[in-house]
């Protein structure tokens, strides 16, 4: 971290703590004055989450037991009295010490002790189990470890269906699907298709709303939490269904009819139903209603992908295949050369320098 | 054209940080000490995405976000908290009035620009 932004955290904090000392003592006075409160609040708020940041690790786990109880005052929990002005200005001296002292002698853990003992009380007659101190480092939800992976061995590329629905009013929280689905890309092999059967007529559309949904084919080596990841802001915004459908190794690539089955877009009597009639299986279920054109596009393109990405591999096999009986070759006529070398070289051995005598 | 984004933080030092990462990483950056400072500096600023704290005075980081989301030429931009853990009930307001993410105090300054590429690109 710099050191300029940690000494201005120091500056910041020294004004906070005055702040925070000039509120105490008018609180004696107006205990009930709900702006003295929450600048009482804030003050310990940016100390302990500032703190934390710059790396004043013991200052912001300290101070967080004092702003958890402020956060019920704040609330109305617990009252302001002589008791909780007189402990949070003991306080208020500890973190002072702390910043004077910092990357110095702290002050005893003893006297820190008593001080969170007692505004744990606090909290305890409010009835409610203290809360936890903040962890030191902690990282954001963006980055908030997964639970563990339930699937295939790690490292193995999988090919996995996404099916996304972003509710109507994603567009007002700021949010652009189409980022989200570009991070995707960066994951690994990817077919998109939209669907937009809901798009409604011009006169009724509203221009603001998102009527499209995707289908997504991707062949990854990431694990399906990296999928999800993406989504962790818009995760009660956007309907999403992923299933892994496939992983390497697998020869067979799926029909039309089981992709359209297996994604609940044609049920298995209808399709066994059209098949009879010997046309193109989507040609038939789009002319009889079952389905949606865009939904057999979407099909094709996972049939397509998944297919892709097998003919890949089968290559990539292949090509090792003959990489190998290449290397075996010419292991065969290196080590003929070389004992050729080697006669002509007389008592050094191949690979080893040999010195002018 | 670099994008240029608005961090909105009473905490000086925060301000400070979050400022200097996001123009090293090639970003231009307005400053705002509150929700209210914020919106005056909002008209014309031609933003692209507000980074704000939620425990503020004057204006709270929720009332910014109702009140940017309320605004003609900047509700769609994307807008992210800076929370604390303990603040879950704070980010459940702020996402309900309209933030697009969230990035957890304390963070560094590597987390910090992915979530804003994440979002802005």
């Amino acid at each position: 971290m710099n050191d300029n932004h940690r000494e201005t955290f120091k500056e910041e904090a020294y004004e906070l703590l005055a702040e925070l000392e000039s509120a105490l003592l008018e609180l004696e006075t107006t205990p009930d004055d709900k702006d003295l409160i929450g600048k009482a609040f804030r003050a310990m708020h940016t100390i302990k989450g500032s703190g934390a940041m710059f790396g004043f690790d013991d200052i912001a786990e300290f101070t967080h037991e004092i702003e958890t109880v402020f956060d019920k005052v704040r609330d109305g929990r617990i009252p302001v009295t002589k008791t909780l002005i007189s402990l949070t200005l003991q306080a208020r001296d500890l973190i002072k010490m702390m910043l004077d002292n910092s990357g110095g002698e702290a002050p005893s853990e003893p006297a820190l002790q008593d001080i969170v003992s007692a505004f744990r009380k606090l909290v305890l007659a409010d009835g409610e189990q203290p809360s936890a101190p903040p962890r030191a480092g902690g990282c954001s939800s963006a980055q908030a470890s997964p639970p563990p992976e339930q699937e295939i061995s790690p490292g193995a590329q999988v090919t996995y269906r996404i099916r996304l629905a972003f509710s109507g009013d994603i567009f007002a929280t700021g949010t652009n699907p189409l980022r989200l689905l570009d991070e995707l890309r960066t994951l690994g092999e990817c077919s998109i298709t939209a669907d937009t059967n809901c798009i409604p007529y011009l006169d009724i559309m509203k221009p603001e709303h998102c009527y499209t949904g995707w289908d997504v084919v991707l062949t990854t080596d990431k694990g399906i939490n990296a999928i999800k990841d993406i989504f962790i802001f818009v995760e009660d915004r956007c309907e999403m269904k992923i299933d892994a459908i496939g992983t390497e190794g697998e020869e067979d690539h799926k029909k039309l009819g089981e992709i359209l089955v297996e994604r609940g877009d044609a049920s298995y009597e209808d399709v066994l139903q059209v098949l009879k009639e010997k046309k193109p299986l989507g040609e038939m279920l789009v002319e009889k209603g079952i389905t949606t054109p865009d939904k057999v596009d979407s099909a094709l393109a996972e049939q397509e992908h998944v297919k892709r990405i097998r003919e890949k591999a089968q290559g990539r096999e292949e090509g090792l295949r003959k990489q190998a009986r290449r290397h075996m070759q010419s292991v065969r006529q290196g080590s003929g050369k070389r004992r050729y070398g080697a006669e002509r070289e007389g008592p050094h051995r191949s690979g080893e320098p040999s010195h002018p005598s | 054209m670099s994008k240029r984004i608005m961090t909105v933080d009473d905490s000086a030092s925060v301000r400070q940080m979050v400022s200097f990462t996001l123009k090293q990483a090639g970003y231009e950056v307005v400053e705002a000490i509150d929700g209210k400072d914020a919106l005056s500096k909002l008209d014309g600023s031609g933003i692209h995405m507000v980074l704000t704290d939620l425990n503020m005075p004057n204006l709270d980081g929720t009332g910014l976000i109702k009140a940017v989301r309320a605004h003609q030429s900047y509700r769609f931009i994307p807008i992210i908290m800076l929370t604390t853990e303990s603040q879950e009930s704070r980010k459940l307001e702020g996402k309900q009035a309209g933030a697009t993410g969230w990035i957890v105090k304390p963070f560094n300054p590597e987390q910090l620009v992915a979530v804003v590429r994440k979002v802005l690109g």
